[in-house]
């Protein structure tokens, strides 16, 4: 499905359509990787600058780059459904039909739907800003349709490459480049969820029940549809990497600016610009989910999910809880790890700036952990549903 | 609100209740508009700001330079209890083209609270900066226009649709082979999909309009209310005893910073009668508890009177209390003079030497009012160019318009007037909008306190500490002093330091014959303006009418 299929002989064409469905990535997939990645660019040059800067308008770069994400993905997967029905011929197979007279590849009509929610959430917001005045909480209804917006992207990026993944013929020789495409979208899915939830996976959290409930409703679930869909052997491991590897980018180039505030009441002496924390150590159950996935394969669905919940909880607590206690100390607090990003607003007595934990008593902890147990069980259940669908996805 | 509707309310009480519900603001009643007069360095110049009644939100900071060309006019606001520590960096203020002279500049204003902008002047006469204080409260919430909640409700109708018909689409053809036809089992599945996913987003649209609710909830719950207060009047020993109980639960609680006093009073109170206007009464209540004020009502007529009572925080904050009060017929009919010859005791609390009071009869602004001791007093708008004249009293004044509200008074022999100072400075001026939904305390600086401004100016010099009531006695002492002396131009501020800084205003000195109020009439309305003046030891009231036409440039 290369773009010059329109001035080509029919004949040659379906040649080229075998060839292309055999081992080339489709143009769209290209366009909405990058859109994807653009929008968690965006979305983490954004968040940086309100801790940073707080005053923004419509153009700041951030923006640009979040709205430039939903553009392409909107623009590409449009062109590519009105290419489809209406001047393809004869009309491609490969597709899902949408209102009967449209054609398009599902990730594409994914991504579609993203650009739309953003478009309608841009007007949304402006009036809640006249109405409810400038952003004091991030989390409002017409911010939550721009959210949905980019998860949407994400999982036509996703959709898309999976069927890619699952016409490319040439993964069995280890040569194919798309089961990385995959594992690359996964992976910006997982830091977009992650970023969601930074809310609930602050550091003065990492020793209580909450932090642990919400990693276990998003993580396992993310992790193990990754490792049951994507066609590589430690598939969770290369997601999480992924994961890792963005945000501990962002950790380190966000500082290299120099930036001041520009709202007030400032309470940090903020000269630069704040990244947001060091990833979360998720690399280290991905690892625990792959081992098991491979261990269980001969099991039922339940079973695996049970032990692949449980070992999330214990592995991640195990890793994390340790790693919380080691980000409160001073040592810390430098340009690897950056436990100093402290938005300009913060208050100098913060729990975060002067080390401390929210502290729960211990009942209340172990019932944290076992509603994140349970979770975790279930979270690994519909990851491993959604993972077995997500392969089989071939339009 | 202590309203008490008991009997058939006059004229506009039932309008005036319904407004004071609704529209009580803070530093003033109904808006917290500022307009200020002061220098900065070597250029008096005039401040306007008009926050808009959202919270967090851009204002606009408009400085208008009244002599001189500055080079450069810098804007900056610090939150009270941060200064300019922790205030983002002066930003530079443009020149607002077609407006010789003026500047403007939107700073972002992030809390409902008190600042100081410092507004900073540079240039060949002299540079210098002016705290000007402003106060932010959040007083209202903005409906959706039709236009925008049908594109809304079409986009919101597509994105349903599209979510649904891609779920269906996903499950009958998402894991096909290409060119394979669904088959008819695979159709089923994909209705049912179709039909769950149709449940959740039914589901999480009824959660998300109640997320909705909840976030305008909460938005209108931290919008502006008045403090909750009663009030009520009282015969005690054949006199008319006003108590003002605060019943408010943060104040009670010392939650806020303790009031100080400005101008050397704790309380500035107004009774203006509610049906016509036409009696007003400013009176100086004495504490006699932490949160109850009391004070004697004078020789007023009966009837339902408009309460204002206007309060000063340490924090710089000003809030004025509101309510209405029937005042009974007074029990004694005596002259003012009777009145007073009363004996003072526990109970009936005596008259403040300043408080003053009188039954006016207005007259329209530029015209000439006569005063009891003789002589007459004039108002007059100055927009900046000629003073309109007696002769011309067509005065066309508009909402949002900044200029002086000229005061002349003339002796009997129609000499100009040498005015005393009243309580620091050379007079006082009250506006009250006719419908009541507006009420502000104007001073020859402008609109804010000089109390408060100096407030402001000494936590940004680094003392934040929190007077107790013996300094607070002392502040009060003092300005009594200066009051009856007569002596100093300079404000009765608590820290007399602040009185050679360039923010000091120039013009309430003492003794002298010009006097003016910059303003700006914050809507259109019908107001009216209560002057009042010291001249020969006698306090004189005046009331002018003025009728303010809509703005000739959009407010926002």
């Amino acid at each position: 499905m290369d773009s010059s299929v329109l001035s080509v002989p029919v004949a040659e064409r379906d040649r080229s359509d075998r060839v292309a469905r055999s081992h080339a990535i489709p143009w769209q997939l290209t366009a909405v990787v990058f859109a994807a990645t653009s929008v968690i660019v965006g979305l983490i040059w954004d968040i940086s600058w309100h801790m940073t800067i707080g005053r923004d308008t419509f153009w700041t770069p951030a923006h640009l780059a979040i709205y430039t994400g939903g553009a392409v993905a909107g623009l590409s997967c449009g062109f590519e459904v009105l290419r489809r029905s209406f001047f393809a011929s004869p009309k491609p197979a490969d597709g899902v039909t949408v209102w009967r007279i449209f054609n398009g590849p599902l990730g594409g009509w994914l991504a579609i739907w993203g650009a739309v929610a953003m478009l309608t959430s841009a007007p949304f917001d402006d009036w809640w800003h006249d109405a409810y005045g400038l952003d004091v909480k991030i989390i409002s209804p017409p911010h939550a349709l721009l959210a949905l917006g980019f998860l949407m992207i994400l999982a036509g990026a996703l959709l898309l490459a999976q069927a890619a993944q699952s016409r490319d013929t040439s993964h069995a020789d280890g040569a194919s480049s798309t089961p990385w495409i995959v594992a690359y979208t996964s992976g910006l899915v997982l830091t977009m969820l992650a970023i969601f939830t930074t809310e609930y996976h602050d550091r003065v959290l990492m020793h209580s029940g909450i932090f642990y409930i919400t990693s276990a409703l998003v993580f396992p679930f993310v992790l193990v549809a990754a490792g049951r869909a994507t066609r590589l052997r430690f598939a969770a491991t290369a997601t999480a990497l992924v994961y890792t590897v963005v945000t501990c980018a962002q950790v380190w180039i966000l500082p290299l600016f120099p930036a001041t505030p520009m709202l007030g009441p400032i309470r940090q002496n903020v000269t630069h610009m704040v990244p947001m924390d060091f990833p979360l150590l998720l690399i280290v159950p991905a690892l625990a989910i792959d081992l098991l996935l491979r261990a269980t394969a001969a099991r039922g669905a339940w079973t695996r999910a049970l032990v692949m919940g449980l070992a999330f909880v214990v592995v991640f607590t195990a890793a994390q809880w340790p790693f919380g206690d080691f980000l409160m100390t001073p040592s810390a607090r430098n340009a690897f790890f950056r436990a100093d990003n402290f938005p300009y607003m913060l208050p100098t007595d913060a729990w975060g700036v002067i080390g401390k934990f929210f502290e729960e008593p211990a009942a209340e902890l172990m019932r944290g952990f076992g509603v994140a147990a349970v979770v975790a069980v279930l979270s690994a259940r519909a990851g491993l549903g959604w993972g077995n669908w997500l392969s089989a996805v071939k339009r | 609100m202590n309203a008490q509707v008991a009997h058939a309310t006059p004229r506009f009480s039932a309008v005036v209740l319904l407004f004071i519900g609704w529209i009580a603001l803070s530093a003033h009643v109904g808006t917290n508009q500022v307009v200020f007069e002061g220098r900065a360095g070597g250029y008096p110049l005039r401040v306007m700001i008009n926050p808009s009644g959202v919270v967090p939100a851009q204002v606009p900071i408009i400085v208008r330079v009244l002599e001189g060309a500055p080079t450069r006019v810098t804007v900056r606001a610090a939150q009270w209890n941060v200064g300019t520590k922790g205030a983002p960096p002066a930003e530079q203020a443009a020149i607002v083209p077609g407006d010789p002279g003026v500047w403007s500049h939107d700073l972002w204003i992030m809390t409902s609270s008190t600042y100081a902008v410092h507004v900073a002047v540079e240039g060949p006469a002299g540079s210098g900066t002016v705290i000007v204080p402003l106060q932010t409260s959040a007083t209202r919430t903005l409906g959706m226009q039709s236009g925008m909640s049908a594109m809304l409700i079409v986009l919101g109708t597509l994105l349903v649709a599209g979510l649904l018909t891609i779920v269906g689409a996903a499950a009958r053809e998402g894991s096909l082979p290409a060119g394979e036809v669904p088959s008819t089992p695979r159709r089923r599945t994909a209705r049912i999909a179709t039909a769950s996913t149709a449940a959740l987003l039914a589901l999480a649209l009824f959660g998300g309009s109640k997320w909705w609710d909840a976030e305008e909830r909460d938005y209108k719950s931290r919008l502006f209310k008045p403090i909750p207060m009663t009030s009520a009047v009282r015969t005690v020993d054949g006199n008319r005893v006003l108590t003002i109980a605060i019943t408010d639960s943060l104040w009670r609680t010392n939650r806020s910073t303790p009031i100080m006093p400005d101008h050397g009073k704790l309380m500035h109170l107004f009774l203006i009668r509610a049906d016509d206007a036409n009696a007003i009464a400013h009176l100086h209540p004495l504490r006699v508890h932490a949160d109850t004020f009391v004070t004697r009502v004078p020789t007023l007529p009966e009837g339902r009177y408009l309460l204002f009572g206007d309060l000063l925080f340490q924090s710089g904050t000003q809030r004025t209390l509101v309510d209405t009060v029937d005042v009974p017929v007074a029990p004694v009919v005596a002259g003012e003079t009777a009145s007073e010859s009363v004996q003072p005791n526990a109970s009936v609390p005596p008259f403040d030497t300043d408080d003053a009071w009188r039954v006016v009869s207005a007259v329209a602004i530029g015209s000439a009012s006569p005063l009891t001791s003789g002589g007459s007093i004039t108002l007059a708008a100055d927009l900046g160019g000629a003073i309109p004249s007696a002769n011309s009293p067509a005065v066309s004044v508009s909402a949002g318009r900044d200029l002086r509200l000229v005061v002349t008074v003339r002796d009997a022999d129609g000499k100009t007037s040498v005015l005393e100072p009243y309580m620091g400075m050379g007079g006082h001026a009250m506006v009250l909008r006719r419908d009541a939904g507006i009420f502000m305390h104007l001073h020859p600086m402008g609109t804010a306190s000089m109390t408060a401004q100096a407030q402001l100016q000494r936590r940004e010099q680094g003392d934040t500490a929190i007077l107790d009531s013996a300094a607070i006695a002392i502040a009060i002492g003092r300005a009594e002093l200066n009051h009856d002396s007569a002596s100093g131009g300079s404000a009765p501020s608590v820290d007399s330091r602040n009185s050679s800084h360039d923010a000091a205003p120039t013009t309430h000195s003492a003794h002298s014959t010009a006097l003016a109020f910059p303003f700006s009439f914050p809507s259109d309305g019908s107001y009216r303006v209560f002057v009042q003046v010291r001249r020969n030891g006698v306090v004189e009231t005046a009331a002018f009418d003025v009728l303010v036409a809509p703005s000739v440039k959009p407010t926002r």
